[in-house]
């Protein structure tokens, strides 16, 4: 396992809530962030909203115990959140805008892999959103009540319906919800 | 196939394979490359759901702190949540309302002699509880509702009923004791059109729903239209045996 940067304090910060430490985040990194969606079109509430999902999408990833930071927070949290405005500024212009700017920070391999892995991450929480509200009521029901950390046995009695009823069940709304996703344009390009 | 596949997966994952099967099942996943494919991306589907409904309050929690700290540090910021990327939540609410909250319902009991179509439907129309759990962002009301309507005190249930599907309405547990509650103040047909409604939803308990326009019309000794609810209970919906015991005693 790779030995964790003396910056992953603020990741464990995000994890735990910490209200301290995510003053001297927002104190310490929002300020570039700033600049760089000022420079490029954006306002100061959008700067604020991408600063913050980045951060967001950084707690998803981290509260899935699977995340070690190996390169300084700076660069790694100002690529997250550049590749999320470019993305965002594509959405509201339907172009292919990009830019480079690094305000700076020198962006080597190992921090763009984590930001990557980071984004990535991200996308798939995304898409799969997207495709489970796109299934039937009764399977978003019956998924709910598994996913929510309950028996199937348990589901079963609430909904008053047989175990075996509810697994079957459960598994062809699963099913479904893999064919809606493995049918998406960006199944492909992220890595499950 | 796909189905029973699926199925299968979902056994093994559920760790209810006899040794056997799960053997034979390894061994597939072995040799089968495109059966392992799916099998890892059914998996980590699963996983990967489960994870952000468990961590959900915390990412509330945390999306509440980062709000007002980017009031403090982005000049002209509103305090409603995040709209650049909208994390399309609204089914959280659904979720939370889901695993809130679901109707029990009727036992059977052994068809001793049958007086009348009343006496049937009291043996049949148990309402059973409306269980609200925490979570809901609507508690409060639908926690009092449901202690009228597991009381059986239907006048007073129905008000509260009405109030707690304003705040959620797309709770069909609610939306059931609600019917239910008019049948029992005698409102047969607007009784009548919100158990349909129900039925032509896709929700899990639109059979139910079936199962008591049945109890509906028997209760005002429409025997026929019972019969003709109760044999569109198809023979997979959980309601059937029932509805097969209820249209024996009828017929």
């Amino acid at each position: 396992m790779s030995t964790p940067h003396s910056d992953q304090q603020y990741i464990e910060a995000l994890v735990q809530n910490d209200p301290v430490l995510l003053n001297e985040l927002y104190r310490r990194y929002s300020g570039k962030i700033k600049g760089m969606v000022l420079k490029n079109s954006g306002t100061e509430q959008d700067a604020a909203d991408v600063f913050q999902e980045g951060l967001i999408a950084l707690y998803q990833k981290a509260s899935t115990g699977k995340f070690v930071l190996t390169c300084p927070l700076d660069a790694f949290l100002y690529t997250i959140c550049r590749n999320k405005w470019i993305n965002e500024i594509n959405k509201r212009k339907g172009t292919g805008v990009t830019f480079t700017d690094t305000e700076g920070y020198s962006i080597d391999d190992d921090t763009f892999k984590s930001a990557e892995q980071v984004m990535q991450h991200h996308q798939r929480r995304e898409l799969l959103e997207e495709k489970f509200a796109q299934l039937g009521e009764g399977c978003r029901e019956l998924l709910e009540l598994s996913w929510g950390g309950r028996a199937m046995e348990e589901v079963a009695g609430l909904l008053n319906i047989t175990y075996a009823y509810v697994r079957k069940k459960k598994s062809e709304c699963m099913g479904k919800l893999v064919e809606l996703v493995k049918g998406s344009a960006l199944f492909e390009t992220l890595k499950w | 196939m796909t189905e029973l596949l699926n199925e299968q997966m979902e056994l093994y994952l559920a760790g209810e394979m006899d040794d056997a099967g799960k053997m034979a099942f390894e061994q597939q996943l072995q040799t089968d490359e495109a059966l392992a494919q799916q099998f890892s991306l059914y998996k980590n589907i699963q996983e990967e759901m489960m994870a952000a409904r468990q961590h959900y309050e915390g990412e509330k929690k945390l999306k509440a702190n980062l709000q007002s700290l980017s009031s403090q540090y982005f000049s002209g910021t509103e305090t409603t949540p995040a709209k650049v990327v909208n994390m399309k939540r609204k089914w959280y609410y659904a979720a939370a309302s889901i695993a809130a909250a679901v109707l029990m319902f009727i036992f059977l009991k052994p068809a001793l002699f049958p007086v009348n179509n009343q006496e049937i439907y009291a043996r049949y129309a148990i309402p059973e509880s409306l269980s609200v759990q925490r979570g809901a962002v609507a508690d409060s009301i639908c926690t009092v509702a449901a202690g009228f309507y597991n009381n059986h005190q239907y006048a007073q249930a129905k008000p509260q009923l009405q109030q707690c599907l304003t705040a959620q309405p797309n709770k069909t547990e609610v939306q059931l004791a609600y019917s239910i509650c008019l049948l029992e103040l005698k409102e047969y047909n607007t009784a009548l059109n919100t158990f349909k409604a129900i039925s032509e939803g896709n929700s899990l308990l639109k059979q139910r729903a079936v199962w008591w326009m049945a109890l509906t019309y028997l209760k005002q000794d429409l025997k026929g239209q019972a019969i003709e609810m109760l044999q569109s209970i198809p023979a997979d919906a959980p309601d059937y045996e029932k509805a097969q015991q209820l249209l024996k005693e009828i017929r």
